[in-house]
């Protein structure tokens, strides 16, 4: 059934099954296309898991908002089956950020300095690469946040 | 300087992993370079160093068992090939990303069909992997899929089929006719990464009821 | 400046079924022409972050009939917009915005059609196929006061699929419903599907 993220006190339900079929289908084009592979972005020290679970539901959504402000409005789609396999997936992660400014609204969503510190790291990754491959880079890494979701 | 098309020593440098046994593999043109000598090295996404794998450093094999080295199951990893021939021409070639949790192909179940009067008893046998848990002990997919589930269909004169479904491993179609054939097909199954190994089969006749004669 | 100018098309609506997701529009109409139309949508995601972006539709973009199978632009729980234009050669009109935005957690789930057979003392259902996106419920017991209501998963197959051992001389009854895990929802039950087992009731 339906996958539930449990994010300190934010509590939530996703269809994490439908996003991993989504990403599944373009995640060997899109990370062909990531040639820097010294560098990773989303890495194990900066991981959901690693982070006291108070600070998990802000830390993903500070995550989200980049994937959703920065890495989809920037990702030059090749064609437009890569575009609406794209598309699908920023639809379905812009469905989680909506239930995690929810919790947001409702308190169970604090931004501790463990959550800060974490995001300023990946953020630090994301910016010391050139746009348009860094927008590359974090879009082949969403296994890696989907992963950290199925473990959360 | 006109650059040396050196493709037909090299192509289809890929990881072919099943139940977590991950082997690099890569073909290359015989006719081309008879005696082409393949190196290979391997690094985590996200280090810088390629290391190389001991034991294929210039063999003459088409494959590499880099298990041990991708055995991380929440890494990331590249592998890369050099091959090289006898006049000095070389070319190299980088796999895919690679994660055995995403890619690894599960192989049938071991499954023992123990066919009885009126019922048909199913016990699936665990699937070890090469993986270890950190006290040494051999991880089976259950182990490492915490979503894994079995599904058994019995199917009966091609007219309707029972279904059984489940995390258990011992199971028994039950209310069969006696003294009659059936066709067993027994999966396992991870719902959430969409894997489903091929069917384990098993063609069995159910026991005559001796009980009237 | 006179330039013939093509009318766009009017009445858009979406039919959802199942999961199923229609677009329909009413045709526009220039006597001895092929009309060909084009088909667009925009998620959430993009009206709020680039609502100059529209994605062409997988099988309408063109098409000459004045209908559009969007079930697999609709891929995410979220409102789309959707617009329609049509073209006439170098011609081509306004687009046509569907009014309402579209959410596929607005589909109508009809109750599950279903064959309720025997085989000997097997009793057994065959359930349409819906998708991908369906599981199917089905509740049985034996007509008797009291009796108590099993429920099974069922997966639809090319086969029937057994649900249980009947005892002779006794009826039994079958209902189903489906669930769709992407929108969280149900459908109704289908109506009671009841058989009598043949023979003759079991000594108490």
């Amino acid at each position: 059934g339906l996958k539930t993220l449990h994010l300190g006190s934010c509590v939530i339900t996703t269809n994490l099954h439908g996003i991993r079929s989504g990403f599944s289908e373009i995640r060997d084009s899109v990370q062909a296309k990531d040639e820097i592979i010294d560098i990773r972005i989303l890495r194990k020290t900066q991981s959901l898991q690693g982070t006291k679970p108070a600070d998990r539901c802000c830390l993903l959504h500070h995550i989200l908002r980049l994937y959703l402000d920065r890495v989809f409005k920037n990702y030059q789609p090749p064609d437009h089956h890569i575009f609406r396999k794209v598309s699908r997936l920023a639809n379905s992660l812009l469905t989680i950020k909506k239930d995690l400014r929810l919790c947001h609204a409702h308190m169970s969503c604090p931004c501790g300095e463990e959550a800060a510190e974490k995001y300023s790291q990946i953020l630090s990754h994301f910016e010391e690469l050139p746009p348009q491959a860094a927008v590359v880079k974090a879009l082949g890494e969403l296994d890696i946040l989907l992963q950290w979701l199925e473990e959360a | 300087h006109i650059a040396e098309d050196t493709s037909d020593l090299l192509q289809h440098v890929k990881f072919q992993s099943s139940n977590f046994e991950n082997i690099l593999t890569w073909d290359g043109r015989p006719e081309s370079a008879p005696d082409a000598v393949y190196s290979v090295q391997y690094k985590t996404y996200g280090e810088g160093e390629w290391l190389e794998k001991e034991g294929c450093q210039r063999i003459t094999r088409k494959s590499c068992n880099l298990t041990v080295e991708t055995g991380n199951l929440t890494e990331l990893y590249y592998a890369r090939v050099t091959a090289t021939d006898g006049t000095g021409r070389s070319a190299t070639k980088t796999t895919d990303r690679f994660n055995s949790l995403q890619h690894t192909i599960i192989k049938p179940p071991d499954v023992t069909c123990i066919p009885k009067v009126r019922s048909i008893q199913m016990i699936v046998h665990p699937s070890y992997t090469p993986i270890r848990a950190r006290n040494g002990h051999q991880l089976t997919l259950e182990n490492i899929f915490q979503g894994l589930l079995y599904r058994l269909k019995l199917r009966i004169n091609h007219t309707y089929q029972m279904d059984l479904e489940g995390k258990q491993r011992e199971f028994e179609f039950v209310g069969l006719t006696p003294d009659t054939e059936f066709l067993g097909t027994i999966m396992i199954c991870i719902p959430n990464l969409f894997k489903e190994s091929a069917p384990y089969v098993c063609q069995v006749k159910t026991l005559p009821d001796r009980t009237w004669t | 400046d006179g330039a013939a100018v093509l009318p766009a098309p009017q009445n858009l609506s979406v039919r959802s079924v199942n999961m199923k997701h229609v677009l329909t529009w009413s045709p526009v109409i220039v006597p001895e022409e092929i009309i060909h139309y084009s088909v667009e949508y925009q998620g959430e995601y993009e009206s709020l972050y680039m609502s100059h972006i529209w994605i062409p539709s997988s099988w309408c973009s063109p098409t000459q009939r004045p209908e559009c199978d969007i079930t697999e632009d609709i891929t995410a729980t979220v409102s789309y917009s959707l617009r329609v234009r049509a073209t006439l050669g170098s011609l081509t009109s306004a687009w046509s915005t569907l009014k309402h935005r579209f959410n596929q957690n607005s589909t109508i789930l009809t109750p599950p059609r279903m064959e309720i057979t025997m085989d000997g003392f097997h009793l057994l259902i065959k359930l349409e196929d819906l998708g991908p996106h369906f599981e199917f419920f089905v509740s049985y017991w034996r007509k008797e006061p009291g009796a108590k209501e099993h429920v099974k998963v069922v997966r639809p197959g090319v086969l029937p699929v057994y649900l249980e051992m009947v005892e002779p001389g006794a009826a039994y009854c079958v209902k189903a419903r489906t669930f769709v895990k992407a929108i969280g929802r149900h459908s109704a039950f289908s109506q009671p599907e009841c058989v009598k087992v043949q023979g003759e009731a079991l000594p108490l």
